[in-house]
């Protein structure tokens, strides 16, 4: 009878309980409206993973922010991030819109703001900016790039410099000593070094059996923002600030053509066309058989992370590569880079902007950029980030930051995509020996027009 | 005469071996380098069990779905695939191959057609159909497990991969009924029999071989598939992500490969293949017997 009474009154403080929790959750459901916020970033793991994870603790700040201010708003984060291609990262994008699915923030290059704008995929945000002070942090030069047709059309995530690394090994063997290596630098910065200087080195090198023929000098092994460096170094213009139309420039193009027929026909450089990135690329800059390539900041933590990990990551890098601007096409020029901005976009889908520009906002921060900035070797987009205690940790962002002042970009417009293929098949041609500089630039005359008509204007 | 024999035997034999010893060593290579540090050929060159570490971290961050997640998915893809595929491959081939109606012929001619379509020229108008079915209420996005039967979700991309492998079943089976004796037929007929009743009592037992092919050559088909999936979900590391995908994640176009975890997951990936090939083989290898054993 006692453990009759004890078991129903276990049964009432149970039921008791019970009642009051789903009492206390529905009550909770009704002041609190939890909304999922889809992100979808494209990030090589593990360097880049922050430019996704960053929005996990901001959505944390973001309920807390909420809550003061007495919205019963919450959000929830659904984050997509892998390695795609950007090929099918894009399409993903497009079919997902299609279907009326596409995430509230895509992560992207900020090349695709000019075709994604026109389609209407994309909300504009220069009014809503104005109501989150954290963006004017961000470095003033940089919201060229996330600009389009007068409007503000995303948010700087991340920037870097296209350097050119040289291996101080292999110019020591050369017979450079260590103070004219440590020079190199400068000499690129102040125009004394100029991308036939470095054609002749390389010449030199593979002459000498320092490197192969087809060593000296490398660029990326596919098409890609880096050629697009090379033509404004020899004063080619992509876009007309006026009509906002893509430019081609003839004389620019012949003397662009020329350089890379040169690299290759002359001075035995340029063996790295059509190479695989993983397979043959990476593995031939890292591993001391080129001497001059251009690269990206962010391939600096890929090298340490895979593929010098054994032989002594960083400090092994420091010892055996150096990096300077890409030099000037002629003496007393100025040498340049280019950063390929990735941007927040928030989708026209989304239901709740107000809510990923905000979360947007919390990660474009000193904190969160700082962290994703170290661990990928990309550059800080804040102004005074070189200031900010964590960031000045890492010797790679601090000594090329001074190169966000000789930056370029690539143009945001929407044919943007064909522009390039018909150029870098030009390129690759000319290096192949297919074309002379001449025959590169006719055939892109008339491949511009041909697919573009009056989108492009030649000059 | 036995000496004329053991030459043949042994000739035999080599043709054989040479072969199966070539397909063996790749086994055998990916097999000793998912337990490697690095190998040279066949050599490991340290032995390791962090290749496997996929199944208890996500190699790629914690936020990155658990490799039991995906393989849940793709399991649940395969085998609704392979139900449907022959269900109504078996109902349709004996549609077509025992009874006359018209258009039997242009039907069957018209499945042809389909097959010969690269999936590849199909991928936008199946896109119009899977947004279609998304809109749907419950059906398009509110199935458990499967997500739904429309775009981005694991049911969307079973019923697409459904639709490529019909008509191959379709002629799988229509073959197998073919093949079938009439006379059992006709005797379940003639005592009251029903069609649907004839088709699941009489025929399919007598089939088992085919259904066991077809089932095996769906399955392996919805495990592997990559471009559907690709297609038609978000990202390689999305809710609704699958095997293949996921190994893509190993592979990039611009980071080093790390070959070894590939082997791993590409053995894992081989492991349900290889269980379900176990529990069909029996049945497989009576396909070449003639049908059913002891014979129709």
């Amino acid at each position: 009878m006692k453990k009759l009474r004890i078991r129903s009154r276990i049964v009432v403080v149970a039921l008791t309980v019970g009642l009051l929790l789903i009492g206390g959750a529905i009550s909770y459901a009704q002041e609190t409206e939890t909304i999922t916020i889809t992100v979808r970033a494209r990030a090589k793991p593990p360097m880049e993973n922050w430019r996704g994870d960053n929005f996990l603790l901001a959505a944390e700040e973001l309920n807390a922010d909420l809550k003061t201010a007495g919205d019963p708003r919450r959000v929830e984060i659904e984050l997509i991030q892998d390695n795609m291609e950007w090929g099918p990262f894009l399409s993903e994008f497009v079919l997902g819109y299609g279907a009326g699915e596409a995430p509230d923030i895509w992560l992207t290059g900020h090349e695709y703001i000019g075709a994604q704008a026109e389609a209407g995929r994309i909300i504009a945000l220069s009014e809503m900016l104005k109501e989150f002070p954290t963006f004017n942090l961000i470095i003033d030069g940089l919201w060229n790039s996330t600009s389009y047709k007068g409007k503000i059309w995303g948010i700087p995530q991340d920037a870097e410099a296209r350097p050119l690394y040289f291996n101080k090994a292999l110019l020591k063997k050369l017979g450079w000593s260590n103070t004219e290596i440590a020079a190199l630098p400068g000499k690129i910065e102040k125009g004394e070094f100029t991308l036939y200087d470095m054609l002749e080195t390389a010449k030199e090198a593979a002459a000498t059996g320092v490197v192969e023929i087809g060593n000296g000098f490398w660029t990326r092994p596919k098409n890609g923002p880096d050629f697009t460096a090379f033509y404004y170094a020899f004063g080619g213009e992509t876009i007309d600030s006026f009509t906002g139309k893509l430019v081609f420039d003839r004389a620019a193009g012949l003397k662009y053509y020329k350089f890379f027929y040169d690299a290759a026909q002359t001075y035995g450089s340029m063996g790295c066309l059509g190479l695989d990135w993983s397979g043959a690329w990476h593995p031939g800059v890292s591993g001391s058989k080129v001497l001059f390539w251009i690269g990206g900041t962010w391939q600096w933590a890929e090298w340490a992370e895979k593929f010098l990990k054994e032989q002594g990551g960083e400090s092994y890098m420091w010892e055996n590569f150096g990096f300077g601007l890409i030099p000037a096409a002629e003496k007393g020029g100025k040498p340049n880079t280019l950063t390929h901005p990735m941007a927040f976009l928030i989708s026209s889908q989304s239901k709740y902007p107000d809510l990923a520009l905000a979360l947007i906002a919390k990660v474009t921060n000193y904190g969160p950029n700082t962290r994703h900035a170290i661990a990928s070797t990309h550059l800080g987009i804040l102004k005074d980030q070189t200031e900010y205690k964590f960031y000045k940790g890492s010797r790679l962002l601090s000594e090329t930051l001074y190169m966000l002042d000789y930056t370029t970009f690539m143009p945001n417009n929407p044919y943007w995509g064909p522009y390039s293929t018909i150029t870098y098949e030009a390129l690759a041609a000319t290096v192949g020996g297919d074309f002379t500089p001449q025959e590169a630039v006719d055939f892109v005359v008339d491949g511009l027009q041909r697919e573009l008509g009056d989108k492009v204007i030649i000059r | 005469m036995r000496l004329r024999q053991k030459p043949r035997a042994a000739l035999a034999y080599l043709a054989l071996i040479v072969p199966s010893a070539l397909i063996l060593v790749g086994f055998l290579w990916l097999f000793i380098t998912s337990f490697s540090i690095r190998t040279e050929g066949l050599r490991s060159l340290g032995w390791t069990l962090s290749n496997w570490s996929f199944l208890w971290k996500s190699p790629f961050g914690p936020q990155y779905p658990s490799i039991w997640w995906v393989t849940l998915n793709t399991l649940v893809m395969s085998l609704i695939m392979t139900l449907i595929v022959v269900v109504v491959s078996s109902m349709t081939a004996y549609a077509l191959s025992r009874m006359k109606f018209t258009g039997r012929k242009s039907f069957l001619s018209l499945t042809l057609i389909l097959h010969a379509f690269p999936s590849v020229t199909l991928l936008i108008p199946i896109y119009f159909v899977l947004i279609w079915v998304s809109k749907i209420p419950v059906i398009g996005r509110g199935v458990p497990l499967l997500g739904g039967l429309g775009y981005n979700t694991i049911g969307g991309v079973a019923l697409v991969m459904v639709a490529f492998q019909l008509p191959f079943g379709i002629w799988v089976m229509k073959g197998f009924f073919d093949n079938i004796s009439w006379d059992m037929e006709r005797s379940a007929l003639i005592d009251g029999a029903s069609r649907f009743r004839v088709w699941w009592e009489i025929m399919m037992p007598n089939i088992k071989p085919g259904i066991a092919a077809l089932s095996i050559f769906s399955f392996i088909t919805g495990w592997n598939a990559y471009l559907i999936p690709l297609t038609f979900t978000a990202g390689r590391a999305g809710k609704s992500a699958v095997l293949s995908l996921y190994l893509q994640n190993f592979i990039s176009e611009s980071v080093m490969t790390e070959w070894n975890a590939v082997a791993a997951v590409g053995l894992f990936q081989l492991i349900p293949v290889v269980i379900f090939f176990l529990f069909t083989q029996q049945m497989l290898l009576n396909i070449y017997g003639g049908g059913k054993k002891g014979g129709v």
